[in-house]
């Protein structure tokens, strides 16, 4: 990229907490954040533990799950990057969310096919419904006058957020920029992997022969990104530099990933170039590895052949907190800053045992070491392949 | 923004227009669950083929789409089937529809474009999402075409989100895709899109004052100050096109359709497509004629 994009603020909420000392210790210790599911009654699918967000009456009481997750995280990444009220109409919020409002219409629309009649309470969430809508509202909170934009590219979703939020400021378009992801559990999500048989009643085991499946969970993650200028002018302390991104389509088939991984290779390859990276150069890969059979085995080809002379250590880091879909991609890049800054290597929580068929083994647990480049890599329905490059910064 | 990106070709489904070309327009399918067949991937693929014509978007090419609410009649099926069911009987085809990139991923895989697949979904900005993404895709030197469209259905639910934000609304469905590309051997044969800009600004006048001037505006979604706009942008004429295209989300693809139709030796040169979206959001996308 032509102009260095760095990140000077961060925020996550997910099943591991609040803020990046809870990530942390959840990284350090190698916690699944997994448990039983107490948003809504899910025996007929069949027990599947989540990575919930239990966070107590400040959920309840939101306008919605989705914004309840996304705004508390918004306000952090806000904080941290020392921004205030004069910024707030440069500033352009790139969403990434694949359920927006459905957690509450799935309860009108419960009411509805019941038979029960609906109030004029209930009837609101149909306004509220489509992912935009959450974007907007967001973008109103905040007081934010930049163009908003809203990415629904299933599992790469937040990714490409960052992607996209990486671009507005390259053209431009806006002089900071909130990026990140939410998504909130719901009956739509939990079902519908379900029916795809797609979800381990273990909790996911990435990468591990025994792997049966993801483990679905929610939260959400911003990060707050400006031209390295930019940021050095208003005395920010950037925490890294976004260097390359990159999104391909695998083509291939409307769910399953390319057997071969092709997509997601060109796509890391893609990310490698622009960012001006030698593939030797990479420290630490955060895998998508979501512990489904399918995605793994193509993710171990894809880093098989990119990283030729020998692939980085990598994990994915989806036990510690379920696979949150939309928001996954910028709870990595926060998992990615963290390792960048505190210099660790997380661990891929749920590995025991090798699969020979990938033919690669990821870091069992978290260690201490001098990590200077990261790739981060997010896979969507249908072969959309997204991977995003980090890199430390001075200071 | 300053963009340049060549329209190459267009397909549209929806409204029957004058000024539309006829032969450019595909037939909106049933609204019913299909199983596989998914209503809004299956009308994509339709309009990405009629649209690239005899042309091909190549292997490295990109599909951008913009869709306020994805495949809802899917999703409906699925959401309903599951409490009318007790979650006894899921429909997966149903679920894989339901993620809102399934119509790009869709037209990817059945004209083989390997390069970015991205969906926007930001109500009535979401084709101008979808054209920046392209700008940049373009800026960033990658290779292959574009295909960018945007569409969306109406169903029930639609027309109960209106009315519960007070607007009631004029039915309407359907979208429109395009084959851009950057400027090349055929450049000046067609229309180009040159400027694009997005935003949430407290002052849209003022907003719309920063734009290059134009000879003619369509306006789209909320009803706004017409003559006000004009105003702020030269000497131009005003058309408002809600009354044309109603309250689809998607109705800035028809209209986007329709400038590239209109500008030319005999209409206006420059056409801004002006839509103020219910997000609260503002979007500009300006067309000119072909050079020769």
């Amino acid at each position: 990229m032509s102009e260095r994009i760095v990140i000077t603020g961060l925020g996550i909420l997910s099943a591991a907490g609040r803020g990046l000392d809870a990530t942390r210790a959840t990284l350090r210790e190698g916690r699944s954040g997994l448990g039983s599911l107490t948003l809504f009654d899910s025996t007929r699918c069949g027990h599947f533990p989540v990575g919930e967000v239990r966070a107590g009456e400040e959920l309840a009481q939101a306008r919605s799950r989705t914004v309840a997750l996304a705004l508390p995280t918004l306000h952090d990444a806000w904080a941290q990057a020392g921004l205030g009220d004069g910024d707030r109409a440069e500033t352009a919020l790139c969403l990434g969310t694949c359920v927006g409002g459905m957690p509450e219409t799935e309860e009108v629309l419960g009411k509805l096919v019941a038979g029960e009649e609906t109030d004029a309470r209930d009837e609101g969430v149909w306004g509220r419904h489509e992912c935009g809508a959450t974007t907007a509202y967001l973008a109103r909170e905040l007081g934010l006058e930049g163009p908003s934009l809203t990415l629904s590219t299933a599992c790469s979703s937040s990714a490409q957020a960052l992607a996209a939020a990486a671009d507005l400021l390259a053209a431009g378009e806006a002089r900071m920029a909130l990026a990140g992801g939410v998504d909130a559990i719901c009956r739509l999500t939990l079902h519908g992997f379900a029916s795809l048989l797609a979800m381990d009643p273990e909790g996911c085991r990435p990468f591990d022969t025994r792997r049966a499946g993801m483990s679905l969970g929610e939260g959400a993650a911003f990060c707050v990104l400006e031209r390295e200028e930019d940021a050095l002018a208003r005395g920010a302390r950037p925490l890294a530099a976004l260097a390359g991104f990159a999104n391909t389509c695998d083509a291939h088939h409307p769910t399953a990933p390319h057997p071969e991984g092709e997509g997601a290779q060109r796509a890391m390859a893609l990310a490698l170039e622009r960012a001006g990276w030698a593939p030797e150069s990479v420290d630490y890969v955060n895998a998508h590895g979501t512990g489904t059979r399918d995605n793994d085995l193509a993710e171990g080809h894809a880093l098989r052949r990119v990283f030729a002379g020998g692939v980085p250590p990598f994990s994915s880091t989806k036990r510690a907190f379920g696979h949150t879909l939309a928001a996954a991609g910028a709870i990595e890049a926060v998992v990615s800053v963290l390792a960048l800054r505190d210099g660790l290597l997380p661990g891929n929580p749920g590995f025991a045992e090798a699969d020979p068929e990938i033919g690669l083994e990821p870091l069992r647990e978290t260690t201490d070491a001098t990590v200077r480049r990261v790739l981060s890599s997010s896979f969507g329905f249908g072969g959309n392949n997204t991977v995003l490059c980090f890199e430390g910064v001075d200071g | 923004m300053k963009v340049d990106l060549e329209l190459r070709g267009l397909a549209f489904a929806g409204i029957e227009v004058g000024g539309l070309p006829a032969d450019r327009r595909v037939e909106l399918p049933e609204p019913r669950f299909r199983g596989r067949k998914a209503r809004l991937p299956g009308l994509a693929v339709e309009l990405a083929r009629r649209a690239l014509g005899e042309g091909e978007v190549g292997a490295e090419g990109s599909v951008l789409v913009g869709t306020a609410l994805g495949c809802l009649t899917e999703t409906a099926a699925f959401v309903e089937n599951l409490f009318e069911q007790d979650g006894a009987a899921p429909k997966p085809r149903a679920f894989t529809a339901s993620v809102h990139n399934a119509i790009a991923s869709e037209v990817a895989r059945k004209l083989g474009a390997r390069g970015e697949c991205q969906t926007f979904v930001q109500g009535e900005s979401s084709l101008a999402a979808a054209l920046f993404a392209a700008e940049r895709a373009r800026v960033r030197g990658l290779t292959g075409d574009w295909l960018v469209g945007a569409l969306d259905e109406w169903t029930p639910y639609v027309a109960r989100g209106r009315a519960a934000c007070g607007d009631e609304g004029t039915p309407a469905e359907g979208g429109a895709f395009f084959h851009l590309a950057r400027p090349g051997s055929g450049a000046g044969q067609c229309p180009r899109l040159t400027e694009l800009a997005i935003g949430r600004p407290r002052d849209a006048r003022d907003w719309c004052s920063r734009r290059e001037p134009v000879d003619m505006i369509y306006g789209l979604g909320a009803a706004f100050d017409g003559g006000a706009l004009t105003g702020s942008s030269g000497a131009a004429s005003f058309r408002s096109l809600r009354e044309v295209f109603g309250d689809s989300p998607a109705a800035p693809a028809l209209g986007l359709a329709l400038a590239a139709a209109d500008c030319g030796e005999s209409g206006p040169r420059r056409i801004a497509l002006v839509a103020a979206s219910r997000l609260g959001e503002w979007s500009w996308i300006t067309v000119e004629a072909p050079r020769s």
